[in-house]
């Protein structure tokens, strides 16, 4: 199970790098061209969708490393078994939720399938749209696969705010050592 | 009663746990189960789609990642030896690099947690080593920080702008003074405190060691010049801006400090990206609840409610600072703008406020909301670095929380503040 977790973060990664990457380029491209006279038709619409693209891939990136916010200060307070049941209850919703974007998005699809992009009528709005199902079952998919380790840390009342911070303090002074290093 | 069995459901979900994205997605769908029935639910998963879609949001990620690069880039510790040359001459002059770093350093990575990590780990350690108390070390840094999202560009004030349909550009401009004069006030009182507790000075004030300083921080420096210069000066717009931010920060981190490698390109963009789905997904699915509220027209019943009580803008200001100090208190900045703003923007616009001297006030008092616990991340950041109490901390940090509280107050009451600079330049 592990080799799949690892697996489909690394292609989730990867697909927000490159989506991250093409945004960027994107607004580059057309901030360059607007002041050589010719901005590209296409700029407004593109530029649009890899937003959304960019804002569902890099939540089941987020969903993969369980950072979405929260405010875990009154489940942790709770007794074990209660804490526990909480926890299981806020997981069914989760999965809940985005089982109804999957269910009703699919069945979207098919009537966005007769509606294109106006500068490009060669993608169809079924193709764009496509992101919500698609990334609603990965966000369930990644959801099933932290859940025990979620399970486990919420068992031990860990924060996972303070976890996070540890993590960015951590990470900030090696970042600083390093710094100094290449610097004498 | 729409509005309170919301309200309920809302805080319910978030006290259990439930991501706050969900929890604003779960109480949107059950709001349309139990009002119109299921067909309703197409219409939810289409604007889940168009509300990650709004064009003034594209300056988010970019500016989140620009944020990650300076981050990784050795930027902060070129600002902390610049901004130390500069005024650690001064008593307690530790404390005043902090404040200035903050003022250059503004919060633009959209974690709080990042950036108060870069420059504090850095900044508290060595104040606690010059005798400061370590309670003193975090509440500056917490505070000083705070300030840093009224200083443009800020992602709260992008968040707001695309929220209410409010010019970003303007809003930026408005942050500008109340930004400076926080800072400045932040300075007074740090002076004061450290003349009281007999704080130290840092090296005298030497002339080429300041030129050092700030050849060596120069390209740093200019990040901000170049990014707010264009922004203001109307070449570029914000969007444009925070690419122009990013392609700046990785030439600088790169080709000119070569403290940019493939590797820290990789991890600054994987903390550009999460922080992007974190933000993101809660602005996609407030959509959600923004179009159950519009059609059950809570915000203009609640508007029309208040203003049989009271249609005096300074009473409904501070009844709506009351709130969102309340609100601040128990939720994440974004999620704090992301759920009020689309419920109080008629109220707003129907006694007559200014969207951007609003947008000011609400910024602010997140700041403030930074500094309260329990949720508290900026403030949490500090005192775990500085190894400090949390409400021990916030006891030393009330003097810096009163500034902040006062210019929340002078901006409130005083439009001409925030709003000066705006209707100067237009």
């Amino acid at each position: 199970m592990w080799w799949f977790h690892r697996a489909l973060k690394t292609v989730v990664e990867w697909i927000c790098l490159a989506i991250l990457v093409g945004l960027t380029g994107v607004v580059v491209y057309a901030t360059t061209f607007r002041y050589l006279g010719a901005s590209p038709s296409w700029y407004d619409e593109v530029a649009q969708i890899l937003l959304a693209w960019l804002t569902y891939f890099s939540a089941v990136y987020a969903m993969f490393n369980r950072q979405h916010m929260g405010f875990a200060g009154l489940m942790l307070s709770l007794p074990i078994t209660l804490r526990l049941f909480v926890l299981v209850l806020s997981e069914v919703l989760v999965i809940s939720f985005f089982g109804v974007a999957v269910w009703f998005g699919t069945k979207l699809l098919p009537f966005a399938q007769y509606d294109t992009l106006l500068s490009l009528p060669w993608i169809t709005m079924a193709m764009v749209q496509s992101v919500i199902p698609l990334t609603a079952a990965l966000m369930i998919v990644a959801s099933c696969l932290t859940f025990p380790k979620i399970y486990a840390e919420t068992r031990a009342g860990v924060d996972r705010e303070h976890l996070e911070i540890d993590q960015a303090i951590a990470t900030a002074e090696a970042e600083h050592g390093s710094a100094e290093r290449g610097r004498s | 009663m729409i509005l309170l069995w919301t309200a309920i459901a809302l805080i319910g979900l978030i006290f259990l746990n439930v991501p706050i994205a969900v929890a604003v997605g779960v109480v949107a769908i059950s709001g349309f189960l139990l009002t119109t029935g299921s067909s309703q639910l197409y219409d939810v998963v289409i604007v889940l789609y168009t509300g990650a879609t709004s064009f003034p949001l594209i300056a988010i990620p970019l500016f989140i990642l620009a944020g990650s690069l300076m981050n990784t880039s050795g930027i902060s510790i070129r600002l902390i030896n610049f901004v130390s040359a500069l005024i650690g001459f001064v008593r307690g002059g530790l404390g005043m690099v902090n404040i200035g770093v903050s003022m250059f350093f503004a919060e633009i990575s959209g974690s709080a947690v990042a950036d108060v990590a870069a420059t504090g780990t850095v900044l508290i350690p060595e104040m606690k080593r010059r005798g400061y108390s370590r309670t003193f070390a975090a509440a500056i840094t917490s505070s000083s920080a705070s300030l840093a999202i009224i200083i443009p560009p800020s992602i709260p004030m992008i968040l707001y702008g695309a929220i209410a349909e409010t010019s970003v550009l303007k809003l930026f401009l408005a942050g500008v003074v109340p930004g400076v004069l926080g800072g400045l006030l932040l300075m007074v009182v740090t002076y004061i405190l450290a003349v009281r507790y007999d704080l130290p000075r840092e090296e005298g004030f030497d002339l080429k060691r300041v030129g050092r300083a700030f050849l060596d921080a120069f390209w740093a420096l200019t990040l901000p010049v170049i990014i707010l210069g264009g922004i203001f000066s109307g070449l570029v717009t914000a969007t444009e801006g925070a690419a122009l931010a990013v392609v700046t920060a990785l030439f600088i981190g790169t080709f000119i400090y070569r403290d940019m490698n493939l590797e820290r390109l990789h991890k600054a963009m994987l903390e550009g990206i999460s922080q992007t789905g974190i933000v993101m997904l809660l602005v996609a699915s407030s959509a959600a609840l923004g179009l159950f509220l519009t059609q059950t027209q809570v915000p203009q019943q609640l508007a029309r409610s208040i203003l049989l009580m009271t249609d005096n803008p300074w009473i409904v200001l501070a009844l709506l600072n009351v709130l969102l100090f309340v609100l601040g208190m128990f939720l994440h900045g974004a999620a704090a703008i992301i759920l009020v703003v689309p419920i109080v923007m008629p109220l707003v616009t129907a006694v007559g406020i200014d969207p951007v001297h609003f947008g000011i006030v609400l910024t602010l008092n997140l700041a403030i909301g930074q500094q309260t616990p329990p949720v508290a991340s900026v403030l949490i950041t500090s005192c775990s670095i500085a190894k400090a109490g949390i409400w021990e901390t916030t006891r030393t940090n009330l003097p810096f929380i009163a500034v902040l509280a006062f210019i929340l107050l002078l901006v409130t009451y005083v439009p001409s503040v925030s709003l000066g600079l705006v209707n100067l330049l237009e």
